[in-house]
């Protein structure tokens, strides 16, 4: 069972090779498709998703408003509320909403897959899921949705090998990997670090295909 | 040999899931080839021997001991594996608390967490039973049963055995029991005191009267142990170690009627009281609270043996224990009044047992009780519960050859809050020679849910979360509902409320063997099995984004490994010592989810896979650790000289990329060594020195090991009056 193992191992990098090969030759063939050919993924650094602004009962407090993000436009949708198609994800603290269902009159919806961020290439056509009045379709609560809660040194981490697969407003398709919860990226955040700042990868596929690459 | 080992694996087979049949077959194997070793070696089985004594290194007698079969035994008879440090020796260390002299055992390591608990086997505290003279000591905070809290002085011997007891204890004696036997009180009069100092301004202050005819016998014991605590980290209100004062008042009185009869009547009151300066930051400003912790327990444990004829004994046992702790906890930057909470654990016990003897091969033990406990506290609904358990236990110990012992046990725990517990044990020893014995035994143990998993009624007024006991799940569920307290579940509420205990099948196989009278080697191999350990989870969201949790039993875990220690005497003087723990442990979800390739890890910004092989089990866990024991004794002189060096390798401390799992190098403490001294010098016939360095090296890793405070420098004296 290992030997096969490792020999399919073994199967595959070679194929890796091969097709690393066959694409450098392609690209020293044909620049012209250089273009096209890939998309990048983007980097939003520290979205600050409704930060605390304030104590109430000695408990620290943000505004209790969702921060809106178009992928489209990779900004940030300032002065709309969730009755807009303007925004595609909706953040405040942990929680992440999309432009549909209970949330949104957007065709907005999701699935969390587990995964590789750079290996995914295909948004799925099925397994949509879209907020309800049952809860947002990205699951609360540590290791069910993004984020694993470690209760020992209190730090909220994005979950390895989860990658969050957005339809947009408008029903086309991205890929989010989180990357940081905490203001700056520290390497190794603590409970003193600057909470609900949203550092993350997109992409998204502007065709309205379900391809990424 | 071959077919127990047959029916063993067999035994396994069916009871062990697919990855741990390997490491099964290669235990049983090792320990089948060493029975051949030795059987081969030996051809002369069960040959008659003058018998060495069982310890010469220490004392001439042979070591009884009496926790391993709940009655008196030889050590080196009795078939479930079981250690022994007596007092003497907790003399030549110096050990002034229950935690400085378990640190030193081989295997065992003090884990601070709400206290200094012992980790034996690779189990947290809460899984091993801690016992004084045969009876529970209770209170536990988190878990951990706090060793500091018993002085050494208190001590004849400890009895440390390993592997499952619940087939005669019960609840907690997963991992295993550790009996701390305090000497029955002897006929004449003596009187004892000691005094030591030691760095940190700890002090140590110790009397005893002990004074006896030939009925009636008694004696008392006090005493005071205090410390100004330490502070590793300035910067920071507050110290690292709070100083604090402990007194402790025991005795112990003996009544013999008749040679027939024993009246036997232990008690003990402790107190401890601490109080430190905390501070945090609250939107710039910084807030300081003095907070103020209290804990008293005590336990009057009376018993009556009585020898009805030449083979019938029956015990009847009582113990009253109480254990409550306070804490206030109150500002001096800003006014309000002072958040106080109170927790107090009754608990009484009555016992009765009949030891049987049989004709020459079969010795009986039959038992059963009822015990009945209370909690109050503000953090449990109404305020205040309690429980009852009913048990029975029988034990079949059986010496069907000089070269053979089986004893098999069991215990049914009926108890009022969980589900009936039935706990079965078999053991055998198989003396070869006279000069080695093998031990194996499989078992099962449990541990009941604790007050605050079946309890807990708590909402966190800062962060705002409430955690809520499975016995009061539906309830509580309900009363959010009708306050409008729940947004959406996260988990079916209906998968609460059943908690079973958290359950073990374990197997422990030994050799011990004397080559002459010099050298003695004991190898051990464990592997244990929990399912059904009790986490918490989330049961539902509230309005304002926190959480309700409950408890349920959810993980896998498994600990497994093998410990030596070799014991070697030069010559009249230099004695060596060397002990190692090979530990394995690990979540068996954990491992399944790697070996479908479903646990990722972030190396470098990218995501992969975990390899199995990067997986480091439990966290707190060292895989190697291990110690050196050289001793001087000059008895012409009265100089005594222990030195101990005790390494602990590398351990988890907690997940620092996400994954939640040890996976990452960055996530181990590394290892470290400490080195212990103690020289004892007899002055006079009544009095006595000691000096040492605890932590001679100096050894400190002040943000992962809070605990190590530096080195430690100490000194006393020793009075003892015998008339």
């Amino acid at each position: 069972m290992i030997n096969m193992k490792r020999i399919n191992r073994s199967i595959a990098g070679l194929a890796a090779l091969v097709s690393l090969v066959f694409l450098v030759a392609c690209d020293s063939n044909s620049g012209a498709d250089e273009e096209t050919n890939d998309i990048v993924a983007e980097r939003v650094t520290d979205f600050a998703a409704d930060p605390f602004v304030g104590f109430v009962d000695g408990r620290p407090v943000g505004t209790g408003k969702y921060e809106f993000f178009s992928l489209q436009t990779g900004l940030e949708v300032d002065g709309v509320d969730s009755a807009s198609t303007a925004w595609d994800i909706g953040l405040q603290g942990t929680d992440i909403i999309v432009n549909g269902g209970s949330s949104g009159p957007g065709q907005g919806g999701v699935q969390v897959i587990e995964g590789i961020f750079e290996e995914i290439m295909e948004a799925p056509t099925a397994g949509w899921a879209v907020d309800s009045d049952l809860g947002t379709a990205i699951l609360a609560g540590s290791g069910n949705g993004w984020y694993n809660y470690n209760p020992a040194s209190m730090v909220i981490s994005p979950m390895p090998g989860r990658v969050l697969l957005i339809r947009t407003a408008d029903g086309r398709f991205a890929k989010i990997k989180i990357i940081s919860y905490y203001r700056g990226s520290p390497e190794t955040p603590t409970a003193e670090s600057a909470a609900r700042f949203y550092t993350f990868d997109y992409v998204f596929q502007p065709d309205g295909s379900h391809s990424f690459q | 040999m071959y077919t127990i080992l047959n029916w063993l694996d067999s035994i396994i087979q069916d009871n062990i899931s697919r990855p741990f049949r390997r490491f099964q077959k290669i235990l049983l194997w090792s320990v089948g080839l060493l029975c051949t070793f030795v059987l081969t070696s030996h051809p002369g089985l069960a040959q008659e021997k003058d018998t060495p004594p069982d310890s010469v290194w220490t004392i001439k007698m042979p070591v009884i001991v009496v926790t391993a079969t709940k009655s008196a035994m030889r050590l080196r008879d009795v078939p479930i594996l079981t250690r022994v440090v007596t007092a003497d020796e907790a003399k030549i260390q110096g050990a002034l608390r229950m935690s400085d002299l378990l640190a030193e055992l081989t295997g065992i390591f003090i884990v601070h967490d709400h206290g200094a608990g012992v980790q034996l086997q690779g189990f947290d505290s809460a899984y091993t039973l801690i016992l004084l003279d045969g009876e529970p000591i209770i209170g536990r905070t988190a878990g951990t049963l706090d060793l500091n809290r018993l002085p050494v002085s208190l001590i004849e011997q400890i009895e440390i055995v390993r592997g499952p007891s619940s087939s005669l204890y019960g609840s907690e004696a997963l991992a295993g029991v550790i009996n701390i036997i305090t000497r029955r009180p002897r006929a004449g009069l003596r009187a004892s005191s000691s005094v030591r100092f030691e760095t940190n301004q700890t002090t140590d202050l110790s009397t005893a009267v002990e004074a006896g005819g030939e009925k009636l016998r008694g004696r008392i014991q006090f005493n005071r142990f205090s410390s100004d605590g330490y502070d590793l980290t300035p910067n920071i209100i507050g110290l690292t170690a709070p100083g604090f004062s402990d007194y402790t008042l025991a005795g112990r009185f003996t009544f013999e009627p008749s040679d027939r009869t024993l009246i036997d009547t232990g008690v003990r009151f402790a107190d401890q009281s601490q109080s430190n300066t905390l501070g945090f930051e609250e939107g710039g400003t910084v807030l300081e609270f003095t907070e103020e912790a209290d804990r008293e327990d005590w336990n009057v444990s009376p018993r009556v043996r009585h020898r009805l004829n030449n083979n019938l004994i029956a015990t009847a046992k009582g113990h009253l224990a109480s254990f409550s702790t306070q804490s206030i906890l109150s500002t001096i930057t800003d006014e309000g009044a002072p958040d106080q909470l109170n927790f107090k654990q009754m608990y009484r016990k009555g016992e009765l047992q009949l030891d049987l003897i049989l004709g020459s091969q079969h010795l009986v033990t039959l038992g059963g009780g009822f015990i009945s406990e209370t909690v109050t506290t503000e953090r449990v609904v109404g305020g205040r519960r309690s429980n009852e358990d009913t048990f029975i236990f029988g034990q079949h110990q059986w010496f069907p050859y000089d070269w053979l012992h089986v004893t098999t046990s069991g215990r049914l725990d009926a108890h009022s809050d969980y589900n009936t517990r039935i706990s079965p044990k078999l053991a055998a020893l198989i003396t070869t020679d006279k000069s080695t014995r093998i031990r194996a035994s499989i078992g099962s143990g449990f541990k009941a849910p604790s007050f605050q998993q079946l309890y807990m009624d708590f909402t966190n007024p800062v962060a705002g979360y409430s955690v809520v006991g499975a016995t009061d799940i539906t309830a509580a569920i309900q009363r959010f509902e009708d306050l409008g307290q729940i947004q959406f579940f996260l988990s079916d509420p209906a998968s609460f409320g059943e908690i079973r205990p958290e359950k073990s099948f374990s197997i422990n196989l030994g050799v011990e063997r004397e080559f002459g009278e010099r050298l003695r080697i004991e190898l051990n191999l464990f592997q244990n099995q929990v399912r059904d350990l009790i986490e918490t989870l989330p049961v539902a969201t509230k309005p304002n984004g926190q959480n309700i949790f409950s408890y349920v039993n959810l993980n896998r875990i498994y600990t497994r490994g093998l410990d030596t220690d070799i014991r070697f005497r030069f010559d009249d003087h230099w004695s060596f010592g060397i002990g190692y723990q090979f530990l394995d442990t690990g979540d068996e979800e954990v491992v399944d989810e790697i070996d479908d390739g479903s646990l990722f890890k972030r190396v470098n910004g990218r995501d992969r896979r975990v390899r199995k092989e990067e997986y480091g089990g439990l966290f707190n866990r060292s895989r190697h650790s291990g110690n050196l024991r050289i001793t001087f004794v000059d008895a012409n002189r009265g100089l005594t000289a222990a030195l101990r060096g005790l390494y602990r390798g590398r351990y988890g401390l907690g997940d620092l990329n996400g994954n939640l799992i040890l996976d990452d190098r960055s996530e181990y403490v590394p290892g470290y060594l400490t080195l212990n001294l103690t020289v004892t010098k007899t002055i006079s016939n009544s009095v006595s020195a000691q000096i040492g360095i605890r932590n001679m090296l100096g050894e400190m890793n002040v943000d992962q090991i809070p605990s190590l405070p530096g080195r430690l420098v100490f000194g006393g004296l020793t009075i003892e009056l015998a008339r």
